[in-house]
């Protein structure tokens, strides 16, 4: 089986187990960072309590809506209590918090997917159709406030494994400055952390839903300025011992850097940032790479790979539209001679446009070149995703996504993927 | 509504008290022939302030703003010390201590307050509690004076119309600190209001007499603006002037700069309290820990994340916010139904809740919090400042007309209203919040602060006329945006509505497009 057949079935297994994490594009929007509204200050899982109880229920949902009558000022008439004007029903008001210092959170994801390949993997053979439902996240969070330093969080996964972590702050009270140590199992900062983890710029290069590792990773904001320097074992999804017996001579670890500064005009508003990582010692390549390396070489590979990835992104908020813009540089060099070092990129491109509350209409470009020379090899893939959140923590979403792909026996495709999602 | 802690029936009871007492000293008066009125038993203090310091001469203000006018009285001057050739201090506050309280009676004649080539005049001036300021402009620009109390808006009302005088009883005692917003930033005043008639102000040689002051042993605080407060033990005897010498020295690093009118000040110059104020205050004190133990939890739940545990508007998330989340302990308020100083009702904290801040990540609550936890919220609030447990007599809340006709007449007519009023001053020719002095305004808490646009059509405070006619009429609290009330008619108030209404919508697709949606919800 062609390497090229193995990532169209890895891309499409990614897409059925795609969890959930942050959602850029509200931070962009509001001229926020991830830990506006999760407890990670590199977002995803477990929220806190601006995201679960102010964002997700009160200004997410189209349903949060005042309506114009709601603000007509008039006098009260005689007898007549305060807050007697609203004639609806009182609400479900859904508390996730058991008390004050714990509390249960989660993700669940039901989807529906189709797709069909422009071509059969084989010549003349018929193109082979996917139309299945799935269930893409079943994830339960748990977070404990053990004082005003220290927050644990476990997020366990029935379809993605696991995050386990503590999260110290060194200020106690809010401050226009901070440090924050997280230890643990974690998804480590990188670029713009996008909802879909089957992009290009996400497990495109190896930063898929599963890519967890093991380590610690320093936050420290100053005014717009956030900056995060982790080191980790990089063994990705394991979380073993990191050993390689007596072959190791040498430090092999992994770093992973994020530097962003946020600015706001007040009619438009942006963010700015690069991210690195850096994996001394893997033993396997880039996803980027997979359809350029001959599957006879697999064990070359996995005699070591030195992996370096170089990100820039941009957010940028005008108005009802919102832009995201990622592009990672890879570099993999292979500890034996057999195999040439490999460079690429890929991209990302966003724009969203916000009709009224509780609706986006979004659309995507992504483009990845495993050869930097932009004329073959290449894969692009646009989307067009309607997000509709009726409720609070509810959301449907639809999407229609083409691929092209100048490496896939098939070609490209036609993908439709229409799931719920329940968060809280 | 202001929160009333006490029960009728113990008003009832001292009212009674009162009575038996009013009627127990009239018959003690009754049986004797009419008493010789005796010579008065009285002494007086006279002093001088003196500062010890280098005396430099007043620096001379570059007025930036309405030159022409604000050159009318020569040279503007910085008026925060004045020093005679020989040391003489000039306004200086001097009130005698420990005095009982004897507020001025109704009817009691106004004090002044003008603005004059960009000046208030006078520039520090005192008066017993209760007395009417007469407050006026003889510039032909607009002027409002926006008066703090310690770091509350106590009230801030515009003056447009030169000769237009508006009266504001000062009924909280403490020290007033007045201020311009309309680009005169030099402008500034302050008004001492004293609980008794025992107090004076330094003249330009710094010195003073207060009159008539029964024979005993006092202490005497002084207050300047910029050098602070010092304290001397005084003896009045009957018959006899007193003499005082009170000195101030260059602030340096041994002596700090002195504290600004504050709280701490307000309570050093208010009277001792009486029994009854005593057992009223610790009822109102009980009655405000109950709703605040009922409220807190909720506060805790949804509010604190960025109004802060304390709700005073540093929460965890307000380094998000675009507009700093209210600091809910100065209990000053955007959106009220009560006059401009007054703390808002229940009912406009319940709304403000409801319906949200449009513009801001103040979310709206209708609809995710039941009516009785909005409710529960909006008592919480009023735990966290002075201003609603107060023991002053509660203002009636705005009313606002049935809502004229909105025609082109009413338009014409807000258009020349806007004119003269001067709004374009801050809002701009045209209304998009680019007036001259725009780019100077700041809120209470000092925080850059721009005019709203209204050619976006989209208010804070809400759609509609009446939330417009609320604006113009009582101000925006915490902001430079003064009251209106005292210089227009209602039917002119909707006028002005009206036009501020006609200005937006003038571009919709554009507008829609470039609205900063997600953290505003246009009408």
């Amino acid at each position: 089986m062609r390497v090229s057949i193995l990532v169209v079935i890895v891309a499409a297994v990614a897409m059925a187990w795609s969890p959930a994490h942050a959602i850029p594009r509200f931070a962009a929007r509001n001229g926020n960072e991830c830990i506006q509204c999760h407890i990670s200050p590199s977002g995803g899982g477990v929220r806190n309590a601006y995201g679960r109880n102010v964002f997700e229920r009160a200004w997410l949902p189209r349903t949060a809506k005042a309506k114009s009558e709601d603000f007509v000022v008039r006098p009260k008439a005689d007898g007549e209590a305060a807050g007697a004007d609203d004639a609806d029903d009182d609400p479900v008001v859904f508390d996730p918090e058991i008390n004050q210092w714990m509390v249960l959170g989660g993700d669940l994801r039901a989807a529906y997917l189709f797709i069909r390949p422009d071509k059969g993997r084989t010549p003349g053979a018929d193109p082979e159709i996917t139309s299945s439902f799935f269930m893409m996240q079943a994830d339960l969070y748990h977070a404990m406030t053990l004082n005003e330093h220290v927050t644990t969080v476990l997020d366990v996964g029935a379809y993605s494994g696991f995050e386990a972590w503590a999260l110290f702050h060194w200020k106690r009270e809010p401050s226009a400055y901070d440090l924050m140590l997280k230890v643990g199992h974690f998804m480590p900062a990188f670029g713009i952390r996008e909802v879909e983890h089957q992009l290009y710029t996400r497990e495109g290069i190896g930063l898929g839903a599963t890519d967890r590792d093991t380590g610690l990773e320093a936050t420290g904001y100053a005014g717009p300025v956030t900056a995060s320097l982790a080191l980790l074992n990089g063994t990705l999804g394991d979380t073993g011992f990191d050993t390689h017996g007596s072959e190791r001579a040498r430090f092999e670890k992994a770093v992973a850097s994020r530097i962003s500064v946020r600015g706001d005009l007040g009619w438009a508003r942006g963010q700015l940032g690069t991210s690195l990582y850096w994996n001394s010692d893997t033993n396997q390549a880039s996803p980027l790479f997979g359809s350029r390396i001959d599957p006879a070489d697999a064990a070359e590979v996995g005699r070591g790979v030195d992996e370096l990835r170089l990100g820039g992104f941009v957010t940028a908020n005008l108005g009802r539209f919102t832009y995201l813009g990622d592009l990672v540089w890879v570099r993999d060099t292979f500890t034996s001679d057999r195999v040439a070092p490999r460079r690429g990129y890929a991209s990302y491109q966003e724009l969203s446009l916000l009709p009224d509350q509780g609706i986006d209409v979004i659309g995507t470009f992504e483009f990845a070149d495993p050869d930097l020379e932009l004329l073959d090899d290449t894969s692009k893939r646009a989307g067009l995703v309607v997000e509709y959140f009726p409720w609070a923590f509810t959301e449907l979403r639809a999407m229609v996504r083409r691929s092209w792909s100048d490496s896939s026996p098939t070609g490209g495709s036609w993908d439709v993927v229409v799931f719920s999602h329940l968060f809280m | 509504m202001r929160i009333a802690s006490s029960k009728s029936s113990w008003w009832g009871a001292v009212a009674v008290v009162a009575a038996v007492a009013i009627v127990g000293q009239v018959q003690a008066e009754q049986p004797g022939e009419p008493a010789p009125s005796p010579a008065p038993a009285v002494g007086r203090i006279v002093g001088t302030a003196r500062f010890t310091g280098k005396i430099e001469a007043p620096a001379e203000i570059h007025a930036h703003h309405d030159p022409e006018v604000c050159a009318r009285g020569g040279p503007l001057i910085d008026e925060r010390r004045l020093v005679a050739a020989d040391g003489g201090l000039a306004n200086v506050v001097v009130v005698l201590q420990g005095m009982p309280a004897a507020p001025a009676a109704t009817g009691a004649a106004q004090v002044p307050l003008d603005q004059r080539a960009c000046r208030f005049v006078p520039h520090v001036q005192a008066v017993t509690q209760g007395t009417p300021l007469a407050i006026t402009s003889s510039d032909p620009v607009l002027h409002n004076v926006h008066a703090f109390l310690g770091k509350r808006t106590a009230f801030n009302l515009a003056i447009p119309v030169p000769g237009k005088t508006v009266t504001r009883r000062l009924d909280e005692v403490g020290i007033l600190r007045v201020r311009c917003d309309s680009g005169h930033t030099w402008m500034s005043a302050y008004v001492a209001v004293v609980p008794h008639r025992y107090f004076a102000v330094t003249a330009a040689d710094g010195s003073f007499a207060i009159s008539d002051v029964p024979p005993g042993d006092y202490k005497l605080r002084a207050w300047h603006e910029d050098l602070g407060a010092v304290e001397q033990s005084v003896t009045v005897a009957v018959g006899a002037d007193a003499s005082v010498s009170l000195t101030y020295k260059e602030p340096d690093a041994d002596h700090p700069a002195p504290p600004r009118p504050d709280d701490e000040l307000r309570m050093a110059l208010a009277a001792t309290r009486t029994a009854v104020d005593a057992l009223a205050a610790e009822r109102r004190a009980a009655d405000r820990d109950q709703l605040a133990r009922e409220g807190a939890p909720l506060f805790q739940k949804f509010c604190a994340t960025c109004h802060g545990r304390r709700g005073d508007g540093q929460g965890p998330s307000a380094r998000f916010t675009t507009t700093p989340p209210r600091d809910f302990t100065r209990g000053t308020y955007k959106f009220r139904m009560t006059p401009v100083g007054a703390p808002p009702t229940l009912d406009d904290l319940i709304r403000t809740i409801s319906v949200g801040v449009r513009g801001t990540h103040m979310p709206a609550w209708k609809g995710k919090l039941t009516r009785t936890q909005i409710a529960t919220l909006a008592r919480f609030l009023t735990t966290r400042a002075d201003v609603f447990w107060t023991d002053a007599a509660a203002v009636p809340p705005l009313e606002i007309p049935p809502e004229p006709p909105y025609d082109a007449a009413a338009v014409v007519r807000g258009k020349e209203l806007y004119t003269k009023m001067q709004c374009a001053t801050c809002h701009g020719e045209g209304g998009a919040g680019d007036g001259v002095a725009a780019k100077a305004l700041k809120d209470d808490w000092g925080h850059p602060i721009r005019p709203a646009d209204f050619t976006r059509g989209a208010f804070k405070g809400g759609c509609c006329g009446a939330t417009i006619f609320r604006a113009i009429s009582t101000g925006l609290g915490g902001t430079p945006m003064p009251s209106f009330a005292a210089a227009m008619t209602p039917a002119e108030r909707w006028d002005l509505a009206h036009y501020v209404l006609s200005l937006g919508h003038t571009q919709p697709a554009l507008d829609y497009l470039t609205a900063p949606a997600g953290r505003i919800t246009p009408p």
